[in-house]
């Protein structure tokens, strides 16, 4: 196990969503040689060629073959980690994962940068606003977003130690706010509750938008409104005892860098609905289209996705 | 290599293949993809393939990849005539959730299934992880065949994964293309023209031969071959059906239902005798 002291963490924080892959994966793979990680030319930006050294492998721009491959280095005993744009490793992907998690049950480690928003300035195509859907209906897997470059980092570490299949989404871009400033008992399936100001209203993040949400709840204390936040960087499997123990409050928010079809908000409302929960449930997201190209700034305000849009939001919600 | 030997365990995998296809009944069965990889089969199975009958996990064994899932009930057959499965009543019914043979095969590494077949194109990138990770382990006994269909290879994750079996110089690689020049919807020149396949392959960095897929001398000398610095690629022109005179050739018989009847006329032309005549 790695230990994670105060210098640790802070250095982890430097390493924004990408960077923090190959920190990681240099570390892992030095403890355990059946570590590999394979990446579609992006190897370099997520600074596995700079560190991997002869426990990397380059397959080139092609993401079906990624899989592919990874999925014979499992079948031989190694614990390979595939690297790429969100997009590309799950979507342009999707028959090769079908085939390798849900049907043949191999624990690939998928790592998918750039998820949601970040990538906007090059259009929907470098996007991924569909991979949580994707991947949450493949057998088998663990979807898992983290919230903060410490989580990432709890979350590859978790990943080349259990046997299982994951797909850890990275939103956000270098700068990468901080959600865990010390170490902590990171469990897979476990929600976290990150603000606690009330019982107004209840927030579901993952990734950036936790920050955002927290964030908002700052300023929505200020006018009298108390929330609760929560980090639910396991998408899959899900929290269900803590969607269950929250659904009293009357109004629960589901905040994504998502499709509001099948993300996050889906997730949430299929176990209110598998529990009988009558809570109001609204999903902010991406509301069921591609965006033109833009900045991540602008989208993120389009989607009313910073933290002064959901602090408007939930005032006119609660009017 | 006995040849009489071979042809022999050829007969009593097309007897095999009938057979099973035959229980799969209404479900219908891929029975000209089947009897197109006969020889090949029988050829790597007999006289090349590495295995260990008592350890089919055995690290230093071969990896046999069906990519063209159709035709896993061919691969049973050899399976079956080399004494990996004992018996063919061990094949069941090809469905059900208590099986381990299925029409498109689902990996079992213990009974020597590397790989979940069904969905085209994906066994050749599968083979390369498992090429490269070999050479990790510093295992150079071991090979990868990879049994791709020739309308297969109009998937374009077949050369995709070729051009990186090629960069990457993984000469433990060996694909062997079941060229029948058959696919669902007909002759694959009218399809998708894959002309200069042997070329195709060359140009992807391998060393490329071109056989008579049912001749059984013929698989041998390409099968013996020991590329270096290269993966393999042997294109075996073979024929959809072969063996069987109402599927041979036939596009109908890709997956068709063997009923009662030609069910017995297959098995008769398999054993030399002509059913008309009866």
């Amino acid at each position: 196990m790695m230990h994670y002291d105060e210098k640790v963490i802070n250095g982890i924080h430097t390493q924004g969503s990408r960077g923090i892959v190959g920190f990681m994966l240099e570390k892992l793979s030095k403890q355990d040689p059946r570590i590999i990680a394979a990446y579609a030319d992006v190897g370099s930006r997520f600074g596995l060629i700079q560190k991997m050294n002869g426990s990397g492998l380059q397959v080139s721009i092609a993401e079906q073959s990624l899989i592919g491959i990874i999925s014979g280095l499992c079948h031989e005993g190694f614990i390979p980690f595939g690297v790429a744009y969100a997009p590309f490793i799950t979507m342009r992907a999707a028959d090769q994962i079908r085939m390798s998690i849900g049907e043949m049950g191999l624990g690939i480690k998928l790592i998918g940068g750039s998820a949601g928003l970040v990538s906007g300035n090059l259009g929907a195509a470098s996007m991924a606003l569909d991979d949580i859907a994707m991947m949450r209906a493949i057998p088998n897997i663990t979807v898992l977003s983290p919230a903060d470059c410490f989580e990432a980092a709890k979350m590859i570490e978790t990943a080349s130690v259990l046997d299982g299949p994951f797909y850890i989404r990275l939103t956000g871009g270098i700068n990468i706010p901080r959600i865990y400033y010390k170490d902590f008992d990171y469990r897979i399936g476990k929600a976290d509750i990150v603000a606690e100001e009330g019982r107004d209203v209840v927030i579901y993040a993952s990734g950036m938008q936790v920050y955002s949400s927290v964030k908002a709840v700052e300023m929505l204390k200020n006018d009298g409104i108390g929330c609760t936040v929560v980090n639910m960087s396991s998408i899959k499997p899900i929290d269900e005892k803590m969607i269950c123990s929250l659904s009293d409050i009357r109004l629960a928010i589901s905040i994504e860098e998502h499709n509001v079809i099948g993300g996050l908000g889906s997730a949430v409302a299929d176990v209110l609905a598998a529990h009988s929960k009558s809570q109001k449930l609204v999903k902010i997201g991406i509301i069921d289209e591609y965006p033109k190209p833009d900045t991540y700034e602008n989208l993120l305000n389009k989607y009313g996705l910073t933290s002064e849009k959901i602090y408007m939001n939930i005032k006119n919600l609660l009017q | 290599m006995d040849i009489n030997k071979i042809s022999d365990i050829a007969n009593g995998m097309r007897e095999d293949i009938v057979e099973m296809c035959y229980r799969l009944g209404n479900n219908a069965a891929h029975l000209g993809g089947c009897m197109s990889l006969v020889e090949l089969l029988a050829v790597l199975y007999y006289g090349h393939l590495r295995f260990d009958i008592n350890d089919l996990k055995s690290e230093f064994r071969d990896r046999v990849i069906m990519s063209k899932g159709q035709g896993s009930i061919a691969m049973y057959s050899a399976m079956h005539r080399v004494g990996i499965i004992k018996n063919l009543s061990e094949v069941g019914s090809l469905l059900g959730e208590r099986n381990i043979y299925y029409k498109q095969t689902v990996r079992n590494i213990n009974y020597g299934i590397e790989f979940s077949s069904g969905s085209l194109g994906q066994g050749l990138a599968y083979a390369v992880g498992i090429a490269w990770a070999l050479k990790k382990k510093n295992n150079n006994t071991s090979k990868v065949y990879i049994v791709l269909g020739d309308g297969e290879c109009d998937e374009g994750s077949v050369w995709e994964a070729a051009s990186l079996a090629g960069h990457l110089k993984l000469d433990n690689i060996v694909v062997l293309v079941d060229r029948n020049n058959l696919q669902i919807d007909g002759f694959t020149c009218t399809i998708n023209r894959m002309n200069m396949m042997e070329e195709r392959w060359s140009a992807f960095g391998f060393n490329a031969v071109t056989i008579d897929g049912h001749n059984i001398s013929e698989i041998d000398r390409a099968l013996s071959f020991t590329s270096h610095g290269k993966p393999y690629a042997v294109i075996a022109d073979t024929i959809k059906g072969k063996g069987i005179s109402f599927a041979e050739n036939e596009a109908e018989w890709h997956q068709n239902v063997l009923t009662d009847e030609l069910y017995k006329k297959a098995m008769l032309e398999i054993r030399g005798n002509n059913y008309d005549a009866l």
